[in-house]
């Protein structure tokens, strides 16, 4: 834990304490928002909004066909491997790949929506 | 022998976790050190003590023992926790990050500026984190019952002890190494036996017969739509609303490493669920005669001993016993650490003191409420909390990040909606039993209508109020607003 790139120790301070109770919290960004952030944020949320949605949508479907595989296809009962009938692998096994896979392509998509923001804030 | 081994391996486990935890001591000295661990940890380290919090008693033991008991519809409860991440990673992990609050009752004040609103989330946050103890403790009272002649009440004794002692000793900071060691010991004790078994078996045919040991109706084929589909859903949506989940995201750096991190944790998790599942599948074709109610969650700890008579068995049986230790401690650390977070800032002013007493308290709760319970299923009281969490805070939690119009009265009802209803199903589910028609499922697995209800509730009431919050645009732009990259890198 010795790394030279270790980030920084920072001091946070808490929201909560009595002194600022009735106010937003405040740390680093003006409190005022312009009309231009705001619809930069909107945009910005809305992107973020249906990439998250379209990546829900896709694992649901992936998950309800393999379901569907695995519940309605009885021929698959009768493949063993290893003991163990093949449905009985696939449920144990076969959904986290589906898992991992999308939090994968979500992350990297979501990253580049973010630089995308970055770049079009920079050139405002 | 038996008994020396089981004594030496949970004593090792609580030395190190002493150890972490008095190095933890010297290192955490201010406040913040105590709530977020200073926010330097990196995402491996963070995304092993986020693994480490979330595997619980409820995966180690339980979900072998379920699938023992009851076939492959308990892989549906480790397909719901990973899955739940993703919705986590989706929905929650990096505008969370980005909010700079502490803990969840925190987010809720700042964006939604009500004093109410946060009291009620502060509420929540402890009854989840209380419910979610209990089991841990039963937990930890059935395993040192079946490995040693010990009252089940010292176990679970013990095991608050160590996290009330740990927790208010160091604080978060050393929690995050104490998590992450705890973590790789819960894979390897599992991995480790599971290798031996691979290796004893893999040479030979298998004798028995997969039609009898797997048969279809308790396999995937016996699937009951409404009740998986509506476990699904509040698996998936609970981890949102889990007190110690949040918690952490806390100590990331920036918002994008909040993401990443999520993503190691999903890899980690997958790990762990296939490994515990791989018990339950040996389990079924080795030990049927374990597959009874209260007798089927000890499974893992049994196996061991039952396939390797001596000295393996034993050091194997001791490997395990370390690693449910550490699933107890993991989890119910964890979550004393984010509920002492909510009392010390909503009683107290915040401060380390206070830190420590509030530990304290909320380590002794839920031990008395486990000393005069009995033990369900593990895997199914856990599942309980999710759903609970996911009908309470999951649906204030996401409006309030993708939501601009959601106003404070908005969440106040969808809150006490969420779970009154949810609690209420579960509470009448238990007491009325199982019955088999549509009713009785209805309240076994309420996820699929509370959920819906309570997010329903918080949109109309929202519409009708209108009262925004002055600072909402101020807040979703930091929520939403990527950090600026460092100038040099990229």
């Amino acid at each position: 834990m010795s790394e030279p790139d270790r980030p920084a120790r920072e001091r946070v301070t808490s929201v909560d304490r009595v002194t600022v109770r009735h106010q937003p919290p405040a740390r680093g960004t003006a409190p005022r928002v312009g009309e231009a952030e705001t619809m930069f944020t909107r945009t910005l949320m809305r992107a973020q909004a249906r990439l998250a949605l379209a990546c829900v949508l896709s694992f649901v479907v992936v998950v309800a066909c393999v379901i569907v595989v695995i519940t309605q296809v009885p021929a698959l009962d009768d493949v063993v491997i290893g003991g163990v009938p093949v449905p009985w692998l696939i449920q144990a096994y076969g959904f986290y790949p589906i898992i991992l896979v999308h939090a994968l392509v979500y992350a990297v998509l979501a990253r580049r929506t973010e630089r995308r923001f970055n770049a079009l804030v920079e050139h405002e | 022998m038996s008994a020396v081994l089981t004594g030496a391996a949970v004593g090792v486990v609580l030395l190190v976790t002493a150890v972490i935890g008095v190095y933890g001591l010297r290192i955490s000295r201010t406040t913040s050190d105590f709530f977020v661990a200073s926010r330097t940890v990196r995402p491996l380290w963070n995304a092993s003590a986020i693994s480490g919090e979330y595997l619980s008693a409820g995966t180690f033991l339980g979900l072998s023992g379920l699938v023992l008991l009851s076939g492959s519809e308990a892989f549906w409860f480790p397909i719901g926790y990973a899955a739940g991440y993703l919705l986590v990673l989706m929905f929650v992990a990096a505008p969370l990050r980005r909010s700079g609050a502490y803990t969840i009752p925190d987010f809720i004040h700042a964006r939604l500026d009500s004093l109410a609103a946060r009291r009620i989330t502060s509420v929540l946050v402890l009854v989840i984190g209380w419910l979610y103890v209990v089991p841990q403790l039963h937990g930890a009272a059935l395993a040192i019952n079946v490995v040693a002649d010990i009252p089940p009440w010292v176990g679970a004794v013990g095991v608050a002890i160590v996290v009330g002692g740990s927790v208010a000793a160091g604080g978060m900071r050393s929690i995050t190494f104490v998590q992450a060691f705890l973590f790789w010991l819960k894979l390897g004790a599992l991995a480790v036996p599971v290798v031996y078994f691979a290796i004893a078996f893999g040479g030979r045919e298998p004798s028995i017969d997969p039609a009898l040991v797997f048969p279809h109706e308790s396999g995937p084929g016996g699937l009951d739509l409404y009740a998986t589909a509506s476990l699904l859903f509040a698996l998936l949506c609970g981890t949102i609303g889990l007190p110690h989940v949040l918690v952490r995201f806390y100590t990331s750096p920036t918002g994008g490493s909040a993401r990443w991190t999520t993503v190691i944790v999903i890899g980690l998790i997958s790990a762990f669920y296939m490994v515990s599942g791989t018990i339950g599948l040996i389990a079924r074709s080795v030990a049927p005669d374990l597959a009874r109610p209260g007798v089927a969650d000890t499974v893992a700890l049994l196996l061991p001993s039952r396939l390797f008579p001596g000295m393996i068995g034993d050091l194997l049986t001791a490997l395990v016993i370390a690693g449910a230790l550490a699933a107890f401690l993991g989890t119910s650390s964890g979550l004393v650490v984010s509920m002492s977070s909510v009392v010390s800032q909503d009683l107290f002013h915040g401060t380390v003191r206070s830190f420590r007493w509030a530990a304290v308290f909320c380590t002794a709760v839920p031990l008395v409420v486990a000393l005069a319970t009995v033990p369900q299923g593990l895997v199914t009281s856990v599942a309980n909390v999710f759903v609970f969490a996911a009908s309470a805070l999951t649906p204030v939690i996401v409006l309030g990040i993708w939501w601009p119009r959601l106003t404070a009265r908005g969440a106040v009802a969808s809150m006490l909606v969420g779970a009154v209803l949810s609690g209420a199903a579960l509470v009448a589910s238990s007491v009325l039993g199982q019955r088999g028609d549509a009713g009785s499922a209805l309240l076994a697995q309420p996820g699929a209508w509370t959920i819906p209800v309570a997010a329903v509730t918080a949109i109309v009431v929202s519409l009708l109020d209108r009262r925004r919050p002055a600072n909402t645009e101020h807040m979703l732009s930091r929520l939403h607003t990527p950090e600026a990259p460092p100038p040099e890198r990229l």
